[in-house]
This record gives C-alpha cells, structure tokens and sequence, in this order.
C-alpha cells in the first residue's frame, strides 16, 4: 500500500485532489456559513449529498485508478504511452536517465533508442527536409525504391526528403 | 379491390426477402466464415472458407473487422457531417435578415434547428469517435481485433436506420413533418402539448431514431471497455495504456450509465405521446422531470462528446512538438475526474427553471470543480509545446486550434457555471456561442487533426497539405467568428432558437453568417481533399511519414503500418525492384500540387 502511493504517485493524485478540495470547501462554506438557512433535514440531506457523491466516486475512482497504475509501474517494465508493443522502444527509466545523464555533462551517454538516430543528427535532418520541401525537390522519390529497411540511420536523410513535404511550415 | 391490392404487396414482400436471403447465402459460406484479424489474415490462413475478405459492396456489408467498421463509421459521420452543415448553412442564410425573408417560414428553420443539433451530436459526433476508436484501439494496445467483432457490426448497422428516422420528418413523406422541438426535447411541447404541430409523428420517428443511435453507442462502448479490460498485448499495461485509449475507456464508462437513462426517457416520452401515459404532464410527473432526466444524460454526453478528441489531441500534438506529453498522468487522472464529476453536474442546465436555490448551489460548486481537470490538460498541452521542436503540420495547427478554441469555450462556460451571471445569459446566444467553441472549434477540430494525422495510415497516400492549411485557416477564422458575434449577441440579450430578431442585433448576425459561410467553403476544401487525395494522392513511401522516428516518438500503430507496407510489398512480387504503383509520377504531381 505505502509502496504504490509513494510520493511520486500522490504527486500525479493531487491533480485530482484539487476538485475535490473545492467540493470540500463549498461544503464547509455551506455548513459553517448556512446562506440559505432553514433548510430542513431532507433538503439538506439532498444538497450534502449532491457534494458527497460526486467527492467519494472521485475519490474511490482517483485510489483505484491510482493503484492499478502505480501498480503496474511497479510490477512490470514502464514505456512512453503507444510503444509498449514496439520492438526497440527503451523503458521509461532509461531514456530519463539518459536525459540525466546528459544534462549532467556526463559523456558516451547512449542514445535508448539506439538503431534510429545514433547519428545525432535529428535537427539537421529536419531542417534539411524542410528546405527541400521549399524548393519543391522534396518528392523526387529518390528513394522510391522500396526502402524496407528505412528504419536503419543511414536513411534518415533521404526519408526526411521525401516525407517531410506536409511536414513543414510553408503555410 | 383494396384487400387484393395488400395481397400482392404482401406476395411481393414475401418474394424479395426470399430473393434477400437466398442472395445472401449464395455470397456468403456462414459456416466457414471467420473474422479477420487486425494485420490481415492472408498469410498462414489454412483450410477452406474465406482467407481474404469478399469483394465490393459485399465485404462492407458482412464485415466485422474493426478497421472496416472503423471507416463505415467514418463515411457514415462524414455524410451526417455534410448533412447536418448544410442544414446550419440555410439557418445562417436566414438569419443574415431580420425578419424570415430567406427560408419563408420559421417552421422550416425550426426543423433545421432540431436536426442540426441532433444530426452533428448523435450522428456526426459520436461516430466520428468511434471511427478512430474502432480503427486504432486494437492497433495500439495490441489487440486482434475488438473483443466481440459481430456486435461491434450490429452497433455500426444500428446507425443508418436511427438517421434515416430521425431525418424522416424531411423526406417527401405524406403526413410527415421534421421535429421542431429543439434537439433538448423539452416537455411540454415535446409531448405533442399545445395547438402546435409537435403531434406529428415526424416527432415519434425522430425519437426511435434517437433510440437506435442510443442503443449503437451502449453496444459500442461496452464493446470498448471488454477490448481495453481483456484485449490488450501483455506490455500494455494499466500504466503503459496511451491516453488515447484512456479517454476511450472513460468516455464508454459514460456512455453505459448514460445512454441507457436516454433510451428510458426517450420511451417514456413516446408512451406520453402515444399511450396517455402522464411521465412528463403536469399532473403527473411534471416538465421539469424530463429536464433531470434529459441533463443528467445530457452532460455526460458534452463529455462523451469530448473526452477522446482531448485524448487525439494529447497523442498528436506531442508528435508534432518532438516531446512526450508534458504530465502523461495528470491527463489521464483528469481524464478520469471529468468522467466522474460530469454525472453531478446536470442541474447547472436548469439554473433558471426555478429549482430550490440551495440545491443548485450544489450543482454549481460541483460545476467549478470541473473546470480544473479541463484546464490541467489545457496546461499539460501548452507545457508540451513550450520549447518544443514544433512542425506546423496540418494535423499540428488542428491540434492547436483545438486549444485555442477549447480555452475560450472552456473560459466562457466557467462563467456560465457560475449562477448569478447563469441568470442573465442563461438562454442567449452567449449559450451557443460557448457550446459552439467546443463542440465545433475544438471536438471537430480535434477530429480534423486525427483525421489528417491518420490518413496516410488509412489510405496509405498524401492528402495535399496546402488545401489541409487552407481547410484550417478557413476553420480556424470562421469559427471565431461566427462564434465570438455568438458571445457578443448573447451579451446584447438576443435569445437563442428564434428565427426572426430585432433589427440592432442583424449586424453580429451578418457577421456571424459570414464566418459560417467561410466554414462552408473550409468544410467543401475538406471534402474534396480527403476524396480526391485518397484516390488518386501520392503514396507514402516510408512506414514512417511523420518521421516520429526522429524524435523517438513512433507509436504502435505507425509500427503496424510499417509492417503492413512491408508484407503487402514483399507479397507483390518479393522482388528488389518493387514499387508502388506509379509512385515516381504520383510524387511528381505532388510536387507540383505542393509548391
């Protein structure tokens, strides 16, 4: 229990903390102050409990969902959301660390998602694409040869030639 | 005479369902018949029966694969898109004069008021998300398929027979007049009260139809929620769930506690209408009782409405940002709280029906408390963006817009939670022009950016991005237009639902029209585009058009499409030489389209 909601965990809950604690305040607001008065125990059953239910769903909805997914950062590895099922997706943990350690000034910092992009290069190809792209030499479909294996780094250039047309600013 | 006359209709009746059934067993081997899964079953199928889908119109009608049903969606919401615009072009026709000079009869506007509402919410809106839903659910969590694919079918099926009924009124029907109730239904006057002509049975077909859309959307979303709970690859995990799916799965858990309180409202309805039950008369159980049970469906539906083009948005915009999404779990844990907080708010709806004004100081604490997990993702976007690589794409400027847009119907809709300035706009133009902001400018927004996002991976082609630009730009000024002369006649006091006005309001009214009119030929530049572009665009020439590899933001789906491209070229001929069709001249033609 205290290892699921650790304090990274009740960090991202507070998100929903904040709604509650305004539902939490109008229901001090109307006890302590009373605006309307005179309500009797019906009517004031009715505008508790249109507080208290919306308050404990949240709060039962915020501490399941909260354990089913810190849960499961616990139980099994941790991915960027969409590449679970990707073959060479890096865990969460390593490309933070990665950031980390670059941040740091740490040197030999390996790229997590080795295999794509280890030739650092990643801006000048965008630019590049989008050059072409403004001189219109961008779908010369150099390598309309079937590139099968484009994901390999070598071609990043050439597919940011070609795929990068709708991908730029010229408005 | 006329019992002979039935007879042989009934004879002839008789004769073309024979002739239906025995067509269908001849195209169709029910027996050997399985349902392909996602990423095709063509390779490694063994035995009989059909290893590929049947051709032409066949295999739209008899196919339960969920990227199929996924586009029957998507056609289906695009024709209802179409419809439903053209029906709010003719109302801001009219209104461009004061008086009903342009339509004749404010009847006629009254009925194209009524289903434009229901047409873009029930038809266009809903459908447009479970086309993405359909189509890429199973593709990101890794699934086969959705967990139970025939009524997966059955729920899209259910759809064009709800459309036809409640556009009824509109066909050259004798003795059927279009719905002029407004698409809240309000009792009296929906129960066919009064010397009006809401006795119609145009009315009663309308609310069948309401029913069938209904009971589509339940079966959809309990479909959703088995695929997400049982379906996904063993990876998936809670925590690894892309919010996409999570806002899919929230939004399902609303449709099942609310369609279902529409449905038993919409028969109760009918049975006030047609057996002199009393629900919703004055002696029995009151107007008022439709507006609870109507609103408590009514405002989980905004929320079922927007809650996954938030989540399309926060899996796009970051694509295009060359970052992750800034606060992965406070969107989904927001995501959650409006689900949650949306079931008790209903009431801020009925803020001037004279409910006790304790109880809807309630309604109203609860309504402020849900403007916080809508402006969390707001500032989750923006920090994604912030110092972010950003490529202006145009899924990217839909992305933007959205925000754009969801900030000020977000903002404006803040104001109206709050009860005493509720009182003076309440039923103004202020209203329209609030739901306006998110409906149009930020849910159809939100679907143009998924749709330009996604079409490479559905058509496998380029739409042309410089009509895409000028689709948003068009978009992008109209809607603030149209829907900030909305805000600003609502100010001045101009009631909503009328088709005629006093003469200082026509000017914000022009302006208004204006604005529509440049979201009418933004919506003709979309049509065109998505048409043409799929038949005859260029075709993409990687697995990976967006070039997500190189910000390492690649995702499931763009992996399935990658593999698809690469069996679907080695099953052409396996050689080193293959090409897809023509694609050397295609590109040129883009090139040129693209200067």
């Amino acid at each position: 229990m205290a290892e699921i909601f650790d304090r990274d965990t009740l960090l991202d809950l507070t998100v929903n903390v904040i709604p509650l604690g305004i539902i939490l305040f109008f229901v001090a607001a109307f006890v302590l102050i009373d605006p309307f008065g005179g309500l009797d125990f019906y009517g004031r059953v009715l505008q508790m409990g249109l507080l208290a239910f919306p308050f404990v769903a949240l709060a039962i909805l915020t501490y399941v969902s909260g354990k089913a997914i810190a849960g499961d950062e616990k139980r099994s590895a941790v991915f960027f959301q969409g590449q679970a099922t990707l073959d060479d997706a890096p865990e969460k943990h390593e490309v933070e660390e990665a950031i980390e350690a670059e941040a740091t000034g740490e040197v030999d910092v390996g790229d997590p998602y080795d295999g794509s992009d280890d030739d650092g290069t990643d801006a000048d190809a965008e630019e590049e694409g989008d050059d072409d792209a403004a001189d219109g030499v961008d779908a010369t479909d150099d390598e309309g040869d079937g590139d099968d294996d484009e994901i390999s780094a070598g071609e990043d250039e050439a597919s940011a030639d070609d795929e990068a047309d709708p991908n730029d600013d010229e408005a | 005479m006329e019992t002979s006359g039935q007879l042989l209709l009934t004879v002839l009746m008789g004769a073309f369902l024979l002739g239906v059934a025995a067509f269908l067993a001849r195209v169709e081997d029910w027996r050997s018949y399985t349902p392909l899964g996602a990423g095709g079953g063509a390779v490694g199928e063994s035995g009989y029966g059909h290893s590929e889908k049947p051709a032409g119109l066949i295999r739209w009608f008899t196919t339960v694969d969920h990227k199929d049903i996924g586009l029957l969606y998507g056609a289906y919401a695009t024709v209802a898109f179409v419809v439903g615009g053209l029906m709010v072009v003719l109302m801001r026709a009219e209104l461009t004069t004061p008086a009903t000079d342009v339509l004749g009869s404010a009847t006629f506007y009254n009925s194209l008021l009524t289903s434009h509402g229901i047409t873009m919410l029930f038809l266009f809106g809903t459908p447009i998300i479970a086309a993405f839903a359909n189509y890429l659910i199973p593709l990101i969590i890794g699934a086969d398929d959705m967990a139970f694919p025939r009524i997966n079918a059955i729920a899209f099926w259910l759809l064009p027979p709800g459309a036809l009924l409640i556009w009824a009124g509109f066909f050259p029907l004798p003795d059927v007049i279009p719905a002029q109730t407004a698409w809240t239904m309000y009792t009296p006057l929906s129960a066919g009260v009064g010397n009006g002509n809401q006795m119609n049975v145009g009315v009663d077909l309308m609310l069948l139809g309401l029913h069938l859309t209904g009971v589509s959307a339940t079966m959809g979303a309990i479909n959703f929620i088995a695929t997400i709970f049982t379906e996904r690859a063993e990876e998936v995990t809670w925590a690894n769930l892309d919010i996409f799916s999570w806002t899919i799965l929230t939004q399902s858990g609303l449709i099942l506690f609310a369609f279902p309180l529409l449905g038993s409202a919409l028969v109760m309805l009918l049975l006030d209408r047609n057996f002199a039950t009393t629900f919703f008369a004055v002696d029995g159980g009151g107007p008022i009782l439709w507006q609870h049970l109507f609103w408590f469906f009514g405002h989980p539906e905004v929320y079922i409405l927007v809650l996954p083009p938030m989540g399309i948005v926060s899996y796009v915009l970051p694509r295009f940002s060359g970052r992750k999404l800034f606060g992965f779990k406070f969107v989904v844990y927001s995501t959650l709280a409006i689900g949650v907080l949306s079931f008790g708010v209903w009431a801020h709806h009925m803020f001037t029906t004279g409910i006790d004004p304790r109880l809807r100081a309630s309604f109203m604490a609860v309504s402020l408390a849900i403007a916080i997990p809508s402006a969390v993702k707001t500032f989750n976007w923006i920090t994604t963006m912030w110092n972010g690589k950003i490529r202006l794409t145009a899924p990217m400027l839909f992305c933007i817009g959205f925000v754009s847009n969801f900030i000020i119907g977000g903002v404006t809709g803040v104001f109206l939670a709050s009860i005493p300035v509720d009182l003076v706009l309440h039923d103004t133009y202020y209203v329209v022009g609030h739901f306006h902001y998110i409906v149009m400018g930020a849910i159809t927004f939100a679907g143009m950016a998924g749709i330009y996002y996604w079409f490479p991976l559905v058509t496998g082609r380029w739409y042309q991005r410089r009509l895409a630009k000028a689709h948003f730009w068009l978009w992008m000024i109209g809607t603030n237009i149209t829907f900030f002369a909305m805000v600003l006649l609502g100010y001045g006091g101009m009631p909503r639902r009328y088709a005629t006005y006093l003469p200082q309001f026509a000017t914000l009214h022009q302006i208004a029209s204006l604005g529509a009119f440049l979201l009418l030929v933004g919506g003709v530049i979309w049509v065109y585009n998505v048409f043409v572009s799929w038949m005859e665009g260029p075709r993409v020439e990687s697995g990976d058009p967006w070039n997500l590899d190189e910000t390492d933001l690649n995702t499931a789906e763009w992996d399935w499409f990658d593999a698809k491209r690469e069996t679907s070229l080695a099953a052409t001929d396996g050689g080193e030489e293959v090409k897809t069709d023509g694609g050397r001249e295609v590109d040129g033609e883009d090139d040129d389209a693209a200067k």
